[in-house]
């Protein structure tokens, strides 16, 4: 349903004076280089990584939100998403919506909860009639959660609590049943006690309305527990791919590792090192290396002089390294 | 067993509004040892940060403890004047504030913030604290020939490591960390629950962690504490506490972090999303008659909703708070 | 958390708990519904005819039972002519606010929301009218226009602006990142739309706090160019007051009931303004509010 060929997204850093003295451009900061990925209609698709994996840059790329140079194509139902037209780009509004990572800013603090959900209706629909809109005002907050609907019609955000600010966000993003939701970090700024609910929300979105839906996260185990399909990410680019059970349980790529191993854990003893990395600086000289050479405890000379592809290492499981094996 | 570093009885600190009081912290009692890792656990709203901070009474204008007392080495802080606790901050106990790393001066270079801490509690040269600084840099894992950087040129995690060098600075017996890792990736967090742990066995420190992540908790400290609207429902050792989690609040709170179902779930395979717990965390301002969590209980009874919980011995280091949790499937 | 229905009714009450919380806010509030109930009911107490000049008996008389703070050097009452120029200073010092903080919103919102050329174009401009010295420019334009009451409104507005345009631009651009907004644009609004629906309703707050500071410019301003004789003589205002004061010599004859009232009235009125803009900053930032 969607597919992403060599994404690459740059962005430009003010030079600042020193560039105003020195006649330099900006520091340059590839936060995406070269991505291929593809969503399969109706699965959901876990983007992990830290800050700065470019993960986030990715969702917002796909749905044409980001200001900067996009280079590569991304393909919606087969159109490119770059060279839609002004007209095309607002039906593809209709059909892709984003969920923010943040409830408490996401939310326009003057306008009340029906006016936020039906917002997409007033710019999508304005022909639509008022019984109409104010039906499927209440079906998607229904659907929500949220309910008696006379309860939060009138209500503020700030008269919320973030679970139900994010339950109205995703009502908001609903209404119009889309065939793709981009969630950025949907929960990470919930009350541990809130989150299932909205993971279990998101999780019906799949299962009852058949969304597609990519999931950008920087928790593994997160990932684990709602898709179908783990993408782990580092410093821009792709390193593994497979089914979740997968990775979450056998990933080959150090990173994907490292990952696991850094995660808590209430069985381990208190007494073992959760992170053993690497400090290892690359040839001046190499123009493509491995972006994990730097850290990787198992880098060998031919990663800090080679970008290694992704290769399919068993059926359906991709990853991006020169030192992995096949499982056995 | 020797006596406690830290033992806290019945404290209660209360917050003074326009809308009217919030008991914060309403009656908790615990202990820490010495060199020992222990943690407070719960949602935003439970009372672990006011906690706290009552401990070395670093509260807001309209925050005050109203009772219970705070034994460190035997003394009882609570009934210290200002003047006296403030000469025992961050020479016995230090504390590293939520997202204090955010707080640092960025106009100041790194070493001088540090420096003039020292130089607040103790009278020693600017040459001596700052050869002071040099050492705790490389305590914490920093290189300290970035000493006179300024904050902007550190990483979070980085920033962190000089928050944890400034709470050692005095050389405290405990330190406190509020939410140390909660904003820093998982890398990152993992290399500082590694320092944090190499420091209590080299420093022979003890430390109270407090985090709304249950799995940092679980992992990191020894003890725990699980804090909700002010109480603690559940109190022990943490590998008990996870293997048989005693109290609903807590059996449900475990199903909420992915890591720990990761952990439980890896070997049958199974994925299951669990249930999360009906309605919202209460307002400190409410008064909830009884237990305070039965509201949103779905084995309460009628005792729960008039009695408050006491606390009752259910194994080697572990209490619950509850009447039921024995009745729990 | 239980979900109390919350009325309009309770939204004006806690926008009023938190005037009367600021002390100082709460004063200026009460000083100016003074001012306005002199403004609007004034006359009907008092009536005030400007071409009612007295005898020569009556001029510049003192205090006395009959006309309680005097006559002027036209045998007019003071206190008939304050209330009377309670209705001028204030009207011109509001509307000429309001054009200005139209005029300041418009240009401070499209130079912060479009950014780019149409930023740099607009920030310039304001810039210029910010150097410009000000009391020279609206001589000028005074003396180019003529001196009635809607070329002074037009003049202190047209002149007032760039400030409001410097502030609006700022919070628009604040505005413009937050994440609602970007919100807004991922559902397929346009421009125009997300201005209005989004931008404008928040950065309103600061908006309507700068305006009251901008009042009390206003009727300063007001006051200044009636003093120096630009005033409308036919819509007598405080300042047209000081001005006959002056001319006749007021303060040398020791006639201190010409001179003073007007004065105090403009300095409480401004004050009025200036207090409820502190309450205004407490409004917009509830961190400022006490506990």
């Amino acid at each position: 349903m969607v597919t992403i060929q060599n994404l690459s997204v740059v962005y430009t850093l003010k030079a600042g004076l020193s560039g105003l003295f020195k006649k330099r451009k900006g520091r340059t900061v590839k936060a995406v280089n070269d991505l291929s990925l593809s969503l399969e209609k109706g699965e959901i698709l876990s983007l992990v990584g830290e800050s700065g994996s470019g993960k986030t840059t990715t969702g917002r790329a796909l749905l044409r939100l980001i200001k900067e140079e996009v280079k590569g194509t991304i393909r919606f139902e087969g159109k490119d998403v770059f060279s839609l037209s002004k007209q095309e780009l607002k039906g593809f509004r209709k059909k892709a919506q984003m969920i923010f990572q943040d409830p408490y800013q996401a939310l326009n603090p003057r306008n009340t909860v029906s006016r936020i959900v039906g917002e997409s209706l007033e710019i999508h629909h304005p022909d639509f009639s008022w019984e109409k809109k104010q039906a499927m005002i209440a079906e998607a907050l229904e659907w929500c959660g949220l309910k008696p609907v006379e309860r939060y019609w009138n209500r503020y955000p700030h008269e919320l609590s973030g679970g139900q600010r994010q339950r109205v966000a995703i009502a908001g993003a609903l209404i119009l049943k889309p065939q793709l939701v981009v969630a950025d970090e949907p929960v990470s700024m919930l009350d541990a006690s809130v989150r299932l609910d909205i993971l279990s929300l998101l999780n019906g979105l799949k299962e009852e309305i058949g969304v597609t839906c990519l999931f950008i996260t920087h928790d593994l185990a997160l990932a684990w527990l709602i898709s179908n399909r783990i993408a782990v990410m580092f410093a821009g680019t792709l390193v593994e791919l497979g089914s979740a059970g997968l990775i979450a349980e056998g990933a080959l790529h150090p990173y994907s590792k490292a990952l696991i191993a850094a995660q808590p854990s209430a069985t381990s003893s208190k007494e073992r090192k959760r992170v053993i990395q690497v400090e290892r600086k690359e040839d001046p000289a190499a123009v493509v290396f491995c972006p994990y050479y730097r850290r990787c405890m198992q880098a060998t000379e031919r990663c800090g002089k080679e970008l290694p592809p992704l290769s399919e290492i068993n059926p359906n499981h991709f990853v991006r390294c020169f030192n992995c094996r096949p499982n056995s | 067993m020797s006596t406690p570093l830290l033992e806290v009885r019945d404290l209660k600190t209360h917050f003074h509004t326009k809308e009217g009081i919030a008991k914060a912290v309403d009656g908790i009692s615990f202990e820490v040892y010495e060199g020992a890792s222990f943690g407070f656990v719960g949602e935003s709203g439970c009372g672990k940060t006011t906690a706290a901070l009552s401990i070395i009474k670093l509260l807001p204008e309209n925050g005050k403890i109203e009772g219970g007392q705070v034994l460190f080495r035997g003394e009882d802080l609570a009934a210290k004047s200002d003047e006296e606790i403030r000469l025992r901050r961050w020479k016995d106990i230090s504390i590293i504030f939520q997202g204090a790393m955010n707080s640092l001066n960025p106009v100041m270079k790194i070493s001088k913030q540090i420096t003039e801490a020292i130089r607040l509690h103790e009278d020693i040269s600017i040459p001596e604290s700052r050869k002071r600084v040099k050492g705790l840099f490389t305590q914490v894992g920093l290189n300290p020939a970035l000493l006179d950087q300024y904050p902007h040129e550190f990483s979070g995690g980085m920033k962190q490591r000089v928050m944890i060098a400034l709470a050692l600075a005095c050389n405290p017996l405990l330190v406190i960390g509020d939410e140390p890792t909660t904003a820093l990736d998982v890398m990152v967090q993992a290399q500082i629950l590694d320092l944090l742990e190499d420091l209590r066995r080299s420093l022979h420190l003890a430390t109270i962690l407090i985090s709304h992540d249950l799995s940092v908790i679980f992992d990191a400290c020894e003890r725990l504490a699980v804090m909700y609207s002010g109480k603690i429902v559940e109190m022990g050792n943490s590998r008990e506490v996870y293997t048989r989690p005693a109290h609903p609040y807590t059996r449900k709170l475990v199903a909420a972090f992915p890591d720990l179902e990761l952990e439980k779930q890896r070997k049958t395979g199974k994925r299951t999303l669990g249930k999360s717990i009906a309605g919202d965390p209460p307002n400190p301002l409410d008064r909830i008659s009884g237990c305070k969590f039965h509201p949103r209980c779905e084995w309460a009874d009628k005792r729960c909703s008039e009695e408050d919980p006491v606390s009752m011995e259910i194994g080697a280091d572990h209490h619950v708070f509850c009447w039921k949790w024995d009745k729990i499937g | 958390m239980p979900i109390d229905k919350v009325t309009t009714f309770q939204r004006v009450k806690n926008a009023f708990s938190v005037l009367y919380g600021n002390k100082t806010g709460f004063a200026g509030f009460l000083i100016l519904c003074f001012f306005l109930f002199i403004a609007v009911f004034g006359p009907f107490i008092k009536p005030y005819d400007i071409m009612d000049f007295g005898g020569a008996e009556d001029i510049l008389r003192p205090p006395s039972f009959e006309h309680l703070l005097g006559t002027d050097d036209m045998g007019r009452d003071i206190l008939g002519g304050l209330i009377a120029g309670s209705r001028i200073s204030l009207l011109v010092g509001v509307m000429a606010t309001v054009l200005s903080m139209f005029l300041g919103a418009a240009i401070g919102l499209g130079a912060g929301y479009f950014g780019g050329f149409i930023d740099a174009v607009l920030m310039r401009l304001t810039d210029i009218f910010l150097v410009l010295p000000w009391l020279p420019l609206v001589l000028v334009l005074a003396a180019i226009l003529g001196a009635n009451l809607w070329n002074i409104i037009l003049v202190i507005g047209l002149t007032s602006w760039a400030g409001t345009a410097r502030v609006v631009r700022a919070q628009t651009l604040s505005v413009k990142e937050r994440t609602y907004v970007e919100r807004a644009r991922s559902l397929g609004s346009s421009n125009l739309r997300v201005i209005l629906r989004h931008i404008l309703p928040n950065v309103f707050p600061v908006i309507f706090a700068n305006t009251v500071l901008i009042a009390a410019v206003a009727i300063l301003s007001e006051t200044t160019l009636s003093f120096l004789g630009l005033g409308d003589s036919l819509n007598q205002s405080w300042g047209m007051m000081l001005h006959y004061a002056f001319e006749c010599g007021a303060a040398s004859i020791g006639a201190y009931w010409f001179l003073l009232p007007p004065g105090i009235c403009v300095v409480l009125v401004v004050l009025g303004f200036t207090f409820l803009g502190y309450a205004l900053d407490e409004w917009i930032n509830p961190q400022i509010r006490k506990r």
